[in-house]
């Protein structure tokens, strides 16, 4: 993650609270990558991940006014408007992108390279798959903890918790992963044996 | 054993450790201790697979462009109620500090008791109901202390529920997202409070955290009932009423077993049950 005390990120919060437009853009491009991250982590689709990552910045700019630092990281503020957005779209799209009918079969909708993308969209997958296990506030802790890089006090701004809270949560977050991902080990060994076992026959 | 990993969770190299990984650097297998190499890995796991969830190239660049260039046409300006209150809270507003001082004047000519029993019956969408957040808001100021605070976040929350289950009953599903977000606020509120109250006060803390705990849980049985009840529309903000009750259960363990947190594996959970007292008072 790029090193956030370089992008003077008081002073362009400054400004765009002013309206200066480009200011916003700099914010932007320091910020779209993570929030596309977070909410990528939580979406099948890219394409959704992109539209919502437009509408969290439109969010933002609109109500950029009343942020108020005090000692509120932008980053936690951010990220809280980002959760906001992202509950609104399950409401919108409940079918389609609820956890309970979590589609595996998730189908890409953009092909750079099919080199690069194939493996990338098998470990999106996976991700998908193993997050989609774990209780929501377990997922959204660990995915803006290990997969967007946001220090603890910013996801205790995000998440509306004290920074004590989110490292216990984090904690327990962290063996719930641990033993999802043992679960699905065994289960992979299993498949393995059993798929061996014919030919063993033989 | 979870009781000694979550001391760790607290220790300084833990928290390095996890800090290392959260910022991309490679795990040191060398030194992990037996105790927190499950949890490192786990980290180190996800830390790993960041790569698949980043955009695709150039779209940042592009989306920006396409950003500034909706905000340069619209001159850079907010809408009116933005530009003006931002997301400020209400009650920060100057203009919210004339009502309230002018709904203490008023106050002064009606009996206290007989507004507060009156305003029980105001539900979000009445005429009256602005009266009822304003006069809780003057109720946390006039209280001194966090304990004073924590209480009266704890019953406005109450009240909250009370408040969005009396809409389901009247059908009154479009008020409830304004119910379900007073609701959030003040548990995370009572729930902050309680944490930083466990550290000096911990006999106060714990009574707060324990009477919260089973006001939460004690709801959720009526809420799992009307979440069936309510059309697909309203299903969502029940959901997050769960939600925000669990997380608020979640957020109190440490407080109600300060030794580490063990609940969790001594099979402690939320009981729904529905609570008699509150359904009365409702």
């Amino acid at each position: 993650m790029p090193d956030r005390q370089h992008a003077d990120e008081t002073r362009l919060v400054q400004q765009a609270q002013k309206g200066d437009v480009e200011a916003f853009g700099q914010l932007y491009e320091f910020y779209a990558p993570l929030v596309f991250r977070f909410l990528f982590s939580h979406l099948d689709d890219r394409l959704d991940a992109e539209d919502l990552t437009e509408d969290v910045f439109m969010r933002v700019w609109e109500a950029l006014p009343g942020f108020r630092a005090r000692g509120v990281p932008f980053g936690g503020y951010l990220f809280r408007v980002a959760r906001n957005a992202l509950y609104d779209h399950y409401r919108r799209n409940r079918r389609r992108s609820s956890d309970a009918e979590l589609n595996l079969e998730w189908e890409d909708n953009f092909h750079p390279d099919p080199a690069e993308s194939v493996p990338m969209n098998i470990e999106h997958g996976e991700l998908r798959a193993s997050l989609a296990k774990l209780r929501e506030d377990y997922r959204t802790v660990l995915t803006l903890r290990f997969l967007v890089g946001l220090s603890t006090e910013e996801i205790a701004v995000a998440m509306r918790r004290s920074a004590g809270a989110v490292r216990v949560l984090q904690h327990r977050a962290l063996l719930s992963l641990r033993q999802e991902l043992e679960r699905q080990e065994s289960e992979e060994n299993d498949r393995q044996t059993f798929k061996e076992e014919p030919l063993n026959g033989v | 054993m979870i009781a000694r990993l979550l001391k760790k969770n607290h220790s300084t190299e833990y928290e390095e450790l996890l800090e290392q990984i959260a910022q991309g650097q490679p795990l040191p297998t060398d030194e992990l201790e037996d105790e927190t190499r499950p949890m490192a890995q786990a980290a180190n796991w996800l830390a790993q697979r960041r790569a698949a969830l980043d955009p695709r190239p150039g779209y940042v660049r592009a989306s920006r462009q396409r950003l500034v260039a909706r905000l340069q046409a619209r001159g850079g300006k907010r809408p009116w109620l933005h530009r003006h209150w931002g997301d400020i809270a209400w009650w920060q507003h100057p203009l919210a500090h004339l009502a309230l001082v002018m709904l203490l004047v008023a106050s002064a000519f009606l009996s206290a008791s007989r507004l507060a029993v009156a305003s029980r019956a105001w539900l979000p969408g009445d005429l009256l109901y602005p009266l009822k957040p304003m006069a809780e808001q003057a109720a946390l100021l006039a209280s001194l202390t966090k304990e004073g605070d924590a209480q009266l976040h704890i019953e406005f929350a109450h009240r909250r529920l009370i408040e969005a289950q009396s809409l389901v009953f009247e059908n009154r599903y479009e008020q409830l997202p304004a119910a379900v977000a007073d609701f959030d606020r003040h548990v995370s509120q009572a729930v902050i409070l309680v944490n930083q109250m466990a550290g000096d006060q911990q006999d106060e803390a714990r009574s707060l955290a324990t009477e919260l705990q089973q006001a939460l849980s004690g709801q959720m049985g009526m809420l799992m009932l009307l979440t069936n009840l309510t059309p697909d529309a309203s299903q969502a903000e029940f959901q997050r009423l769960l939600m925000i009750s669990e997380d608020g259960v979640s957020d109190l363990r440490n407080v109600l077993t300060p030794d580490g947190g063990d609940a969790q594996h001594q099979g402690w959970k939320v009981t729904p049950r529905v609570s008699m007292h509150w359904l009365g008072e409702g």
